[in-house]
């Protein structure tokens, strides 16, 4: 990969229609490596959609999804990990009834070599394996604090550490490109500086990171370039202080009549 | 130090393996008469059956209804082969696994894509169609009268007709496949197979195909089924296609959930459970259903998590009470000082 030009994210004519609604029209956008990239966007706007046909769980009816370059197969989310893209989810998805170092083993599935068949037997090469997995897993849980939690079920823990656990389990796929759908949705208000943090830190280890996320203050804060869209469609682009002053975005989110008023600020 | 890193990504299991073991070479120094053997045996074919299912209704995390006929189909296929075609048994028990394995990978294929409940009933399905087919092709199988003349199983012209033979028989293979499940359950196929039942998006997202993966699940329970079978057959000499009906393939599954599925003690203390309420239930013959009605009624009811589960959460619940009386404690001489 090094010698490879890490091109991080892109997205271009993208589009998915429901029967009569277009819910997402020519989107075209970049996530580059090593910078945080947001789409923002009132309800409805798309953005989950987006994050589906990316991570290949909803497949386009036009466009391309490119990770370094390389074309993704539309509408294949288990070939996503193999191109190290990796994603999180809305609403919280872990490996309940597993321990938190397994479910951060899993993220690095993809990673590990070696046929199932040979995994009955357990040889050597398996084993080799599996312990290289598990101080991978390790290494990453000591790095976010986590150590401590490593035998826990993961149901057991906090629903803030379970959600950087499914954040530290998308680490351990290695990935260019980590697409974050709402991450700061239902943590309290406390947990956002230690997330940003977080994803912060992705970015400065050479991931593009694509941010979905309703939280303006986080969005605001961190990211490098904001992506606006509305009704599907992408409504404007640029730094987050363009961004927060663009009239257009203003209405899109309260509606006419405040665009001149006001700075957004939700 | 490495040894101590493996046994904690695989995390708990270790100690069930070795109970599972343990249990297998012990029960029997418990009560070692003829009689009690061929109950051990029996028991020792229902824990290569269940731990089989236990790859499925276990580790995938899907409930198959089909084990009960992959079970008749092993006992068909060996007996069958040892019957009218004069193979010997050692063959036979080589065969039947294969052709049960076949099966399980069709009906693997046809059913797995489907949403739970379907799941269920295509399953269910096929294993009555197994059943049916055991009692309609009278040529091969004898019919409703069942297939009688299997000789016992033999190595060489050494037959197992010893009931202390017939057993240690039947649990070693018990302890092998025991241990190449326990392989596969720590190994990262177990852990994706196991993933895709708690949430099939991240299993997805990791990477992991589905298909391939449960296609492997269903293999492997229709290889234990068609071992566990052909071992029946050899064992009891005379197979009829009421041992493999619906009741079974309900039984099966109830006592895997009651005693944990997907937890490697799952398979033994469920073979103990349906030996136990086939030696009790003998004598009320009329009223087994009756009997396994209100059992696992109440059990289900008692213990939502299966034994194996209820017993390990009640743990996890001490050590966290535990935690907190600890964190309490601490926060008092916090105040106090």
């Amino acid at each position: 990969m090094s010698t490879k030009e890490r091109q991080g994210l892109r997205v271009t004519g993208v589009s998915k229609r429901y029967g009569g609604l277009q819910v997402l029209k020519d989107v075209t956008l970049r996530a580059p490596a090593g910078a945080i990239t947001a789409v923002i966007g009132p309800n409805g706007a798309g953005k989950s959609t987006l994050a589906n046909v990316i991570s290949g769980f909803v497949t386009q009816d036009e466009g391309q999804v490119f990770v370094n370059g390389a074309e993704l197969p539309a509408g294949k989310a288990v070939a996503r990990a193999s191109h190290r893209l990796g994603r999180t989810f809305q609403n919280l998805e872990v490996f309940t009834g597993m321990s938190v170092l397994q479910n951060v083993a899993m993220g690095a599935y993809s990673r590990q070599k070696g046929s199932h068949l040979a995994d009955l037997i357990r040889g050597p090469r398996t084993r080799r394996n599996e312990r290289e997995a598990e101080e991978k897993a390790r290494e990453l849980l000591r790095r976010f604090d986590l150590e401590h939690r490593a035998e826990s079920l993961v149901e057991s823990l906090p629903f803030g550490e379970a959600k950087l656990v499914e954040m530290v389990r998308v680490l351990a796929m290695e990935p260019e490109v980590v697409v974050l759908d709402e991450p700061a949705a239902g943590l309290p208000p406390a947990s956002a500086m230690p997330l940003a943090e977080t994803i912060a830190g992705m970015a400065k280890n050479g991931i593009g990171v694509l941010l979905i996320e309703h939280n303006m203050k986080l969005v605001m804060s961190i990211s490098d370039h904001v992506v606006v869209l509305d009704q599907g469609q992408v409504l404007t682009e640029g730094s987050p202080a363009e961004v927060q002053k663009d009239p257009r975005v203003i209405e899109a989110y309260l509606g006419p009549g405040h665009a001149k008023s006001e700075e957004l600020t939700l | 130090m490495m040894s101590r890193l493996t046994r904690s990504l695989s995390r708990n299991n270790s100690w069930e393996l070795w109970l599972t073991i343990g249990l297998l070479l012990l029960l029997p120094m418990l009560l070692a008469t003829d009689y009690a053997l061929t109950i051990w045996t029996r028991m020792a074919i229902y824990v290569i059956l269940l731990t089989g299912l236990n790859f499925i209704n276990g580790m995938a995390g899907m409930i198959s209804l089909a084990q009960a006929g992959f079970f008749g189909l092993g006992a068909y296929a060996a007996g069958i082969a040892a019957v009218r075609f004069d193979v010997p048994p050692v063959l036979a028990l080589v065969i039947a696994p294969l052709v049960v394995t076949a099966a399980a990978l069709l009906v693997g294929m046809m059913s797995m894509r489907l949403k739970e409940i379907y799941f269920k009933m295509a399953t269910l399905g096929a294993g009555f169609v197994l059943f049916l087919l055991f009692g309609r092709m009278v040529e091969l199988t004898g019919g409703p009268n069942g297939l009688v003349g299997i000789p016992p199983f033999s190595v060489f012209g050494f037959a197992f007709t010893e009931p202390i033979v017939k057993y240690a028989f039947v649990a070693l293979l018990a302890i092998i496949g025991a241990i190449v499940a326990h392989n596969l359950l720590v190994s990262r196929t177990g852990r994706a197979l196991r993933a895709y039942g708690a949430s099939e998006p991240a299993a997805l997202a990791a990477g992991a195909s589905p298909f391939k993966l449960r296609l492997l699940a269903f293999g492997m329970s229709g290889f234990y089924a068609g071992v566990a079978g052909a071992l029946e057959a050899f064992d009891a000499r005379f197979i009829s296609p009421s041992t493999f009906d619906f009741m079974m393939a309900v039984l099966l599954v109830v006592a895997l959930v009651l005693s944990g599925a997907g937890r490697m003690i799952g398979p033994i203390l469920g073979a103990l459970l349906l030996t136990g309420i086939e030696v009790f239930a003998a004598d009320y013959a009329d009223y087994e259903p009756l009997i396994m009605g209100v059992i696992f009624l109440i059990a289900v009811q008692l213990f939502p998590r299966g034994l194996a589960g209820e017993l390990a959460a009640r743990r996890e619940d001490r050590r966290e009470r535990a935690k907190r009386e600890a964190a309490a404690q601490t926060e008092r001489e916090v105040v106090r000082a």
